[in-house]
């Protein structure tokens, strides 16, 4: 936009001489149209962080109230958490790209770090899980931000440096051990969930960045055959998995078959239109963590296979919206971090709500946006800020060599 | 385009028909869950939340016949608690509970706990029974989750012991006694079923209650009773036999044209609020279930009896000696006198045993027998009240000729004062019986009345024979040794007293059943009297009844406004 709108204050003749044209370009930054692809963004995402604050309210007022005596504890601390972590993603979505660069080799320094903490004193264990860090004036979860620092480190190294896309021996060398060091912190909390997110989020890293497809095949081998490894040691991880595989019985109905049946009850409470907005039955104790890991299970109980498929196809949006960002971004950097966030977000939607669906067996992984968690929904928002400080600028037509 | 840019958008592609196809696969399960299996599964999840609870409905009000309430259900609550949830609550300890709620209820809190402690497991415990609204307020003050309450109406009394004998009364186990008995149909309400659903940690879920049965109240049960006037009779009676000294007493008031119970007053008297207060054999109506020998009061019956089949006339003469011989034993009146030249007016004046006795030689044993029948001894009457007695008539087979005779002064037969009563209103009532009622019908809770059907009235004697008889009695009142103690200003009364012996092991004693049975006024007989005192100490005679008879009688026709008597009567002579 070149030039001035008619609806600028006429400015008095005494102000017009000495410097007009500074104010001007101030003026015209601050009112530069935004592309399609950052209201799309920009909108969906605000939509699914408010929804999530509804059915987190619906989901835990009963169970906040029964434990604190308010109903809205749960959900004022999603709601402040979720304003600020859309401020934020506003503030990350003004960044220009060279900051992200220039920041992404300390992140996953700092991030590793950070995951350390979780095995010192300051570390708590939620379920089982040791992966949260007492801050003293709030809990954290440092395996949230491993998850930034990856998407901006992985994208900062295959951008700037190509020669790795075709060489698995270098490729191995230098992202190899930060990814399993960082991989390797969370899954030693035994947050096994995270880790298959992070995983994923490697490989979204790496298929996009344009690794050969064969390095990529050879590391989910890998990955299978460690993951599998993993799933036959932890005790309760392997009876939540034969559960899965064999159907639920009277006996474990009380323990690892609990949580699963109950969130598939819930579902088929709901129906095709739901019980109606705050009617769920089973928030009233029946459901663990039903504003947590199975909050898509009280959206199906109370707003039914209509709302359930909404909020598919609000992700499905989403990574439609990642995938038009990707296209037309011109830097690498932009695309692999796009495409890292994406498969980060996307995939760990589909893998919580595949869980709910008893699709996979239990994993304890959090529905983005939607799902009750302070540190997971800033970090998740930062992410999409990220990707929305890439769209701020239509990109100029590139020039591309004739062939 | 280059190579790393077109392979960019392949795997770009291919990843949005990755997500299209997983969530395609979602969307199928999302159908599969909600939609095609949802039947099934909600069968599984609600039989596990919903908890059954049976609802009560109030049961029905008995009435007077003026609409006041002789009974009613007050709104009582039943606290229970689910043991588990209890012996599992931190929040709501079980002992620091137990002192709180026991501070409401008046409980020992060990008793409390101990309630919970009986079957851990268990979902349904009594933690306390029958408490008020306002107690029932103040416990879910507490707001303790693991207790519920059940609405358990229960049987409120108000007037006392006023009809206490007829309404009887509730047990732990139900109807007990009286018409809460014999009226149950009528006043029983239906328990209803309905289901709420439960948190898992045991909190009824608001709105999810469903009824699948409506409790039902019961139906208003109204009664020819006038609890006013069942009050005063009571009081009457009550203290005369108190005065008299006499174990037990009863008194009868019956509308003549209908044979409606007004009044059914039993001594000792129970108040259904506290039947532990009376000797259990005074706990249902002893004018309904008690027979006793009538005496004199039963030679009205005869003297109309000899009348309807015309072989007497009031004026028929006949020597009375003190003691007739008969074939195998004497008969002797109640006063030693010399022989008396009487009419049959004479003989109820005076109350001859001699004199009935030598008139009902006119006519057949086995025809007076058939009269006794037919004026309703031997049968129940219509009311059926609970425990109601027949009056057991001996067949006629077995009579002997000594019975024969002491039946025409009401020895060797029995009758309950309700019996006396529905014979005096059948004189009253110009020969005709009218069935006994007691109950006027019942009210269902639609508002409906079902009402309790009367029936024909039954001719039992002529008109002219009863109308004579009732005018020979106006000869008791006025001129018999009882007129000073019967006669009622500006009425006319016509009455029969009766003493009878009671036999104890076929002996007669010196006990007494001492009784008046009488109408007014008697040019026009509306009301029916009857009044007995079982075993007095200082009066053995009917004169202890009198006074009694003419306080209830007076009361009656001032209450009921009967306009008094405008010509004397012309009386038979009773002695020629």
């Amino acid at each position: 936009m070149t030039t001035t709108p008619r609806s600028l204050p006429r400015r008095r003749p005494t102000e017009a001489g000495p410097r007009p044209n500074v104010a001007r370009v101030a003026v015209r930054r601050i009112f530069k149209a935004e592309t399609t692809d950052f209201f799309l963004l920009l909108g969906t995402t605000v939509f699914i962080v408010l929804f999530g604050l509804v059915m987190v309210l619906s989901s835990s007022s009963i169970e906040a109230r029964s434990e604190t005596g308010s109903a809205f504890g749960a959900f004022t601390r999603q709601a402040v958490f979720g304003a600020a972590g859309i401020a934020v993603m506003l503030l990350a979505s003004r960044a220009p790209i060279f900051f992200w660069k220039k920041w992404a080799p300390r992140a996953i320094l700092f991030a590793i770090g950070f995951q350390l903490l979780v095995f010192t004193p300051l570390g708590i264990a939620v379920g089982g899980n040791r992966n949260w860090v007492d801050l003293g004036l709030f809990t954290a979860q440092p395996s949230e931000t491993v998850k930034l620092a990856l998407v901006l480190w992985l994208a900062f190294m295959l951008s700037s440096r190509p020669e790795l896309l075709d060489d698995w021996r270098k490729l191995g060398a230098t992202i190899a051990p930060f990814v399993v060091v960082s991989v390797g912190l969370v899954l030693g909390g035994h947050d096994l969930g995270t880790g298959i997110v992070l995983i994923i989020l490697v490989f979204g890293a790496l298929f996009f960045g344009g690794v050969r497809l064969r390095y990529l095949g050879v590391a989910a081998a890998g990955a299978a055959l460690v993951g599998f490894a993993l799933s036959q040691v932890g005790g309760s991880r392997v009876s939540r998995i034969s559960a899965w595989l064999n159907g639920c019985t009277e006996e474990n109905l009380l323990d690892v078959c609990w949580q699963p049946q109950h969130g598939t009850w819930a579902l088929a409470a709901g129906g095709l239109f739901g019980r109606g907005l705050g009617n769920s039955d089973m928030k009233w104790n029946w459901l663990p963590e039903a504003d947590n890991d199975y909050i898509f299970a009280i959206i199906g109980e109370e707003l039914g296979l209509v709302g359930a498929v909404l909020v598919l196809g609000l992700f499905v949006l989403l990574a439609i919206t990642f995938v038009r960002i990707i296209r037309s971004s011109r830097d690498p950097f932009a695309k692999i971090a796009t495409a890292a966030v994406m498969t980060w977000i996307i995939g760990q939607a589909l893998i919580n709500i595949a869980v709910v669906l008893g699709v996979l067996p239990v994993l304890g992984v959090p529905l983005p946006m939607i799902s009750a968690g302070g540190s997971a929904l800033i970090v998740t928002l930062l992410g999409v800020g990220i990707v929305l400080s890439f769209t701020r600028t239509r990109p100029e037509p590139v020039q591309e060599p004739l062939s | 385009m280059p190579r790393a840019q077109r392979s960019l958008r392949a795997r770009l592609a291919l990843t949005l028909v990755v997500v299209l196809a997983v969530v395609t696969v979602f969307v199928v399960r999302l159908i599969d869950i909600q939609v095609v299996q949802a039947a099934a599964l909600n069968e599984q999840s609600t039989s596990r939340r919903s908890v059954p609870v049976t609802t009560y409905a109030p049961r029905g009000e008995i009435i007077d016949s003026t609409g006041k309430v002789l009974a009613d259900s007050t709104d009582r609550w039943d606290i229970t608690a689910s043991p588990r949830y209890a012996l599992a609550s931190t929040k709501h300890p079980v002992q620091e509970s137990a002192e709180a709620i026991a501070a409401i209820t008046g409980q020992d809190p060990a008793e409390i706990v101990a309630a919970l402690q009986a079957k851990p497991d268990a979902d349904h415990a009594y933690v306390s029974r029958s408490v008020s609204l306002d107690q029932l307020r103040r416990i879910k003050e507490l707001d303790i989750s693991w207790l519920y309450d059940e609405y358990r109406p229960s049987r409120n009394y108000p007037q006392g012991s006023v009809a206490g004998n007829l309404v009887g009364f509730i047990g732990t186990d139900g109807p007990q006694a009286g018409l809460e008995l014999s009226e149950n149909d009528c006043l029983a309400s239906t328990n209803g079923v309905s289901t709420y659903e439960r948190g898992a940690d045991g909190v009824r879920l608001p709105g999810s209650t469903v009824t699948e049965t409506q409790a039902q109240p019961g139906g208003t049960l109204q009664l020819t009773i006038d609890s006013d006037l069942q009050y005063f009779v009571q009081q009457a009676i009550g203290q005369q036999a108190n005065a008299l000294g006499a174990e037990s007493a009863t008194a009868v008031v019956m509308k003549a044209s209908s044979g409606e119970l007004l009044a059914v007053a039993d001594y000792p008297s129970v108040d259904p609020n506290n039947v532990d207060g009376v000797d259990i054999r005074y706990l249902g109506s002893l004018a309904f279930s008690t027979p006793f020998e009538p005496g004199s009061t039963f030679k009205a019956l005869t003297a109309a009896t000899l009348l309807d089949k015309g072989v007497v006339s009031p004026t028929s003469k006949i020597v009375a000696p003190y003691e007739l011989e008969v074939g195998d034993g004497t008969i002797k009146d109640s006063f030693v006198h010399g022989d008396l030249n009487l009419t049959l007016t004479g003989v109820l004046q005076n109350s001859s045993n001699t004199g009935i006795a030598q008139l009902a030689e006119y006519m057949p044993a086995s025809q007076r027998y058939e009269y006794i029948e037919r004026f309703g001894i031997g049968t129940r009457t219509e009311v059926g009240f609970n425990g109601e007695s027949p009056s057991p008539l001996r067949p006629f087979e077995d009579w002997d000729s000594r019975t024969a005779l002491n039946s025409t002064f009401g020895q060797g037969v029995v009758a309950t004062s309700v019996q006396v009563a529905s014979i005096y209103q059948t004189l009253a009532n110009n020969g005709v019986r009218m069935p006994v009622t007691l109950v006027k019908g019942c009210q269902l809770p639609d508002g409906s009345w079902v009402d309790t059907p009367t029936g024909e009235g039954t001719r039992v004697v002529s008109e002219y024979a009863a109308d004579t008889t009732v005018h020979m009695l106006e000869s008791v009142v006025q001129d018999g040794f009882l007129a000073k103690s019967l006669t009622i200003d500006g009425y006319r009364v016509a009455a029969k007293s009766g003493t009878a012996e009671i036999a104890e092991g076929g002996v007669y004693t010196s006990d007494r059943v001492i009784s008046i049975a009488g109408m007014a006024p008697a040019e026009n007989p509306e009301y029916v009297v009857v009044v007995t005192l079982t075993k007095p100490d200082t009066i053995k005679t009917s004169a202890g009844a009198a006074p009694t008879f003419r306080e209830i009688m007076s009361h009656v026709l001032t209450t009921y406004r009967v306009p008094p008597s405008t010509d004397p009567a012309e009386l038979y002579p009773a002695t020629w």
